[in-house]
């Protein structure tokens, strides 16, 4: 898409939603709904004042200025097609990652996760294998023994070993 | 509690083993993250914040405070070597750090910025604890419609300073303060925007949104780019560690002179560390003899300003945020979110019932400098190293664990989802130029501002915005906000006439 069309989404999107909690929140008991409506409706006016200068000279400032806080400058390097296809990939990779996790369970969706991306990323695979068990190590022995978190086992595996 | 007994007790709590041995591993933790190639310090602060909250208080703070109180002092490492700011605090570090590099003083400047950064550390530790006397009489004078002003005022700096565009920084800031409204009305028991989602009932926790907001756009830009600082060759880092520790020892006027500049910008909620090394690298090079021939080309002094500065902010930024809870930064906001949860509560209390705790702030931050820029200089190669990791490497490990991360916080997969979906929209974000920062300090900042706003309703009805104090502030924050735009009308008006 479109990087102009996209930022002008992004903030019609951010409108709807900002016009849905003021309606929300008109609809709510009044102590309840006094933060959600204050709120909203200052950012109404805020959100039609960016979105007026989105459309007027977005091409002039698609590029994120200096952050005072931790953010560094958008490269023009992540802006290139190439860039956003390796993004493309990393988000299949990213749902993919969620999806092992939640069907076979953190201990094992995770590292083969992990080793899945470091072999199409071209990495050695002795490298690979010893970069993936070391996650295994840091989430069983650092996560579930040591600050006894009860990963979640994964629905699958659930499923198949009966547990 | 009398003063110094608060501030002995201070010291005893986090000299205790096992909670200065916490302090150890969020410095060395907090060090060799923040030296990785795309990560900051509000992921490294976000991925432990899960393990403070298995500890007790003290060891929490310890945790919490020293990750973030030592963050800065890494990012020098490939601003000096390779000219890329770890972190938006080290870009003026380039400016002599970089030149110093090339002419094979990698080594001195590394050393001499580590310095100063402790020295600043502590200096901004100490006006921290000379301030304690002046906000204990302000904080009692302030009520609940003064705290809700000087909330929005918060939250309105971080907006307007964090972006050239202040209405996408305020939308964004109010964004924060709607979704911390989000889940069940605490004292109503009306469940706000859920969609009768379970995950959604208890609220949008802290840690996913900050790992996904935060952490994962990081990872993205890291694969966008495609490249990693690798390439380039590590200096000599052998000799002239002496030298630049000696450097700051002689230089230090230069040392306070910059400290004092940072600790000023760091009181000012919305100015973070970008400002304060520039503004240093200006004041040092404005009063420095000779300046104007040398720096840029590699002075020693260059480095020293910017380093000095940018650690002394961390002591002056936390003066708003323990007297008044307002963090100046998005970092602070995270750090004030997770003292929250392990029960530390900034405000009133924190200045007189338990001072021993602001106490304890002010040892560890002088401390934590110390024992980080010790560190640093020991392991300089090390960490020198740790900046050349492949982003191949990094990206699939750094996800898992924020999987891991965002579960831990609730045990809960759904805020697994929450940060996903955080982490696609911090990314879009940033795409186009939005503010992320002023949407967590909203978020951390959310449910205070709704209690005081309720509690000044109650108690003086909508005239709680005229009270001699909250009006002042508020018609401050109008001027401030309208500022700019009134200064063009009236540039504007004065043309046309003339």
């Amino acid at each position: 898409m479109n990087l102009r069309i996209s930022g002008i989404v992004l903030s019609l999107s951010l409108l709807a939603l900002f016009v849905f909690t003021l309606l929300s929140g008109l609809a709510m008991p009044f102590r309840a709904s006094m933060l959600p409506v204050l709120a909203s409706s200052m950012a109404i006016p805020l959100m039609l004042l960016a979105l007026y200068f989105a459309l007027k000279d977005d091409s002039k400032e698609n590029t994120q200025v200096q952050d005072s806080d931790g953010d560094l400058v958008i490269s023009k390097n992540e802006l290139s097609p190439d860039a956003f296809r390796r993004v493309k990939y990393f988000f299949i990779w990213f749902a993919s990652l969620l999806a092992t996790a939640h069907f076979f369970g953190f201990l094992l969706g995770l590292p083969i996760m992990v080793l899945f991306y470091l072999i199409a990323n071209r990495e050695p695979f002795k490298l690979s294998m010893i970069l993936s068990l070391t996650v295994l190590v840091i989430l069983y022995f650092g996560f579930q023994k040591g600050l006894v978190l009860p990963l979640p086992e994964g629905v699958l595996t659930s499923i198949i070993f009966g547990t | 509690m009398n003063t110094w007994d608060a501030v002995w007790l201070g010291l005893i709590h986090i000299l205790q083993p096992s909670a200065f041995l916490y302090m150890i591993v969020g410095i060395v933790i907090s060090s060799t993250l923040v030296a990785l190639p795309g990560i900051g310090s509000k992921t490294a602060i976000a991925l432990l914040l899960p393990l403070a909250f298995t500890l007790d208080k003290f060891e929490a703070i310890c945790l919490i405070v020293s990750v973030w109180a030592v963050s800065n002092t890494a990012n020098s490492i490939t601003s000096i070597l390779f000219a890329v700011p770890g972190g938006s605090g080290s870009q003026a570090t380039i400016l002599d750090g970089y030149p110093m590099a090339r002419k094979g003083e990698a080594s001195r400047a590394l050393s001499a910025a580590f310095t100063s950064s402790a020295l600043g550390g502590i200096f901004g530790a100490m006006v921290l604890a000379l301030s304690l006397p002046v906000l204990k009489p302000l904080v009692v004078l302030l009520g609940p419609p003064e705290f809700f002003i000087l909330i929005l005022f918060g939250i309105a700096m971080v907006s307007t300073l964090s972006g050239k565009n202040k209405a996408k920084g305020l939308v964004i800031g109010i964004l924060g303060l709607l979704f911390s409204s989000v889940g069940i009305h605490l004292v109503s028991g009306i469940p706000r925007f859920t969609f009768g989602n379970l995950t959604l009932m208890d609220g949008l926790s802290l840690i996913p949104v900050t790992i996904g907001l935060f952490a994962i756009p990081e990872l993205i830009s890291l694969v966008a780019s495609g490249s990693s600082i690798s390439r380039l060759e590590l200096n000599d880092l052998d000799s002239g560690r002496r030298q630049g520790i000696q450097d700051s020892l002689t230089h230090w006027w230069l040392v306070i002179r910059s400290s004092l500049v940072g600790v000023w910008v760091g009181m000012i909620p919305g100015l973070g560390s970008s400002v304060a090394d520039w503004f240093a690298y200006g004041h040092a090079r404005a009063t420095e003899k000779g300046a104007e021939e040398t720096f840029g080309k590699g002075d020693v002094r260059g480095v020293i300003a910017v380093d000095a500065a940018t650690n002394a902010k961390e002591g002056g930024s936390l003066i708003p945020t323990l007297a008044f809870g307002i963090p100046g930064s998005s970092t602070l906001a995270l750090v004030f979110g997770g003292l929250l949860i392990v029960g530390v509560k900034p405000g009133k209390d924190i200045l007189t019932t338990q001072l021993d705790i602001t106490f304890s702030f002010i040892w560890l931050l002088i401390i934590a400098s110390v024992i980080t820029s010790f560190l640093c200089i020991i392991f300089i190669k090390p960490l020198a190293k740790a900046t050349q990791v492949r982003p191949t490497l990094l990206v699939p490990v750094i996800c898992a664990l924020s999987v891991v991360g965002a579960f831990a916080s609730s045990n809960n997969f759904g805020d697994v989802i929450v940060m996903a979906i955080f982490g696609v929209f911090g990314y879009w974000l940033r795409l186009h130029g939005w503010p992320r920062p002023p949407l967590l300090l909203g978020l951390v900042l959310g449910p205070e501002a709704e209690r005081h706003l309720w509690t000044s309703y109650q108690l003086y009805d909508w005239e709680f915005l005229l009270r001699p104090i909250a009006g002042t502030l508020l018609l401050f924050l109008i001027i401030v906000l309208s500022w700019p735009t009134l200064k063009d009308l009236v540039a504007k008006a004065v043309r046309n006439r003339s």
